[in-house]
């Protein structure tokens, strides 16, 4: 009985264990573009985000020095450089959290993606969502392909 | 004592659960056989050379749903081409008349569920590699549902889903490809 109650518990922290510290953060550049040149950004609010996350990204950007503005998609002003889209996926342990958050900056127009980046931080590990979209942001600009 | 059996019965049987919840969560990586695309729809084929190259892929981790390697999507894409006859010759390294491109981006997999509906999206490039010049480049979105039926675990399914995407998002790419007047 003793024996069996060992293994339980082994299969559990295992299982508790196995799922406690998957960290990734990760960006991508297309081929041919070039940051540098991009001025203007406008941060499309994503349809089911009722937490303001475009706020954000918007805030950050405007802080990194990328002029940002957000809003719908059909409000987009004229004359931008950049349209930014992002998808957030959250979960329950204890309280919610955001283990997932993707921003992609488009081309105006064509919606070609210009460049992407990518954070995923499970509950242990879990980051606030200004840090990980301060985290996405940082590794686009300087260009930092993956990180775990 | 009859409690104890129960008991022993009880821990046994929720051993066997986690063991085989745990097996049945083991995803394998996406295969470049079932990501190729064999019914490509072809308007031009171009009489050049093509290097083509692939970014943005992962390893499938322990703890991951299936991903999507560079190296299997890479494999799929260029069986993809030399079954549709595309280009003429195709390389994976040195001198080429074009540069063809594909950065994988989004892949969206639900974490549960019957049917398991897939999405991603790449962005393809074609350069010019006399000049350096970018001739088209689009970012193509795909989708791809496995069925209930289609396989009995769940991670299977994902898999299914996933390499189904991919396979829709070379056909599209491709074809839109030969459209171009190189």
């Amino acid at each position: 009985m003793r024996s069996q109650y060992k293994i339980l518990a082994i299969i559990l922290s295992l299982l508790l264990l196995g799922g406690c510290a998957v960290n990734r953060a990760t960006s991508q550049i297309m081929p041919g573009t070039d940051l540098d040149v991009l001025n203007k950004f406008y941060v499309v609010k994503f349809i089911p985000d009722g937490r303001g996350i475009n706020k954000l990204i918007s805030n950050r950007l405007n802080e990194m020095g990328h002029p940002a503005t957000t809003g719908p998609e059909s409000m987009a002003p004229e004359g931008i450089d950049v349209i930014v889209t992002y998808k957030d996926k959250w979960m329950w342990d204890i309280t919610m959290y955001m283990i997932e958050l993707t921003i992609t900056f488009r081309e105006p127009g064509t919606d070609y993606p210009l460049a992407e980046g990518n954070s995923y931080h499970t509950s242990l590990t879990r980051k606030s969502p200004e840090e990980m979209v301060d985290e996405i942001l940082t590794n686009i600009f300087s260009g930092n392909t993956d990180t775990q | 004592m009859k409690v104890l059996i129960h008991a022993k019965a009880a821990i046994s049987l929720i051993c066997f659960i986690l063991v085989v919840s745990q097996l049945a969560g083991c995803a394998s990586a996406a295969k470049s056989t079932a990501m190729m695309a064999e019914d490509v729809e072809v308007k031009h084929r171009h009489p050049y050379s093509v290097l083509v190259q692939v970014s943005g892929g992962h390893d499938t981790g322990a703890l991951d749903a299936t991903q999507i390697s560079n190296e299997a999507f890479m494999e799929a894409l260029v069986d993809s081409i030399e079954t549709s006859k595309l280009f003429a010759e195709i390389k994976e390294e040195g001198d080429a008349d074009y540069l063809l491109h594909v950065t994988l981006l989004d892949l969206e997999q639900p974490t549960f569920g019957a049917s398991m509906k897939v999405s991603m999206e790449a962005a393809w490039v074609l350069i010019d590699r006399g000049n350096g010049e970018t001739i088209w480049r689009k970012g193509i979105s795909s989708q791809y549902t496995a069925g209930a039926f289609d396989a009995f675990a769940g991670v299977t399914r994902i898999r299914l889903a996933t390499e189904g995407a991919a396979r829709i998002n070379i056909k599209m790419g491709l074809g839109v490809l030969s459209n171009l007047d190189l």
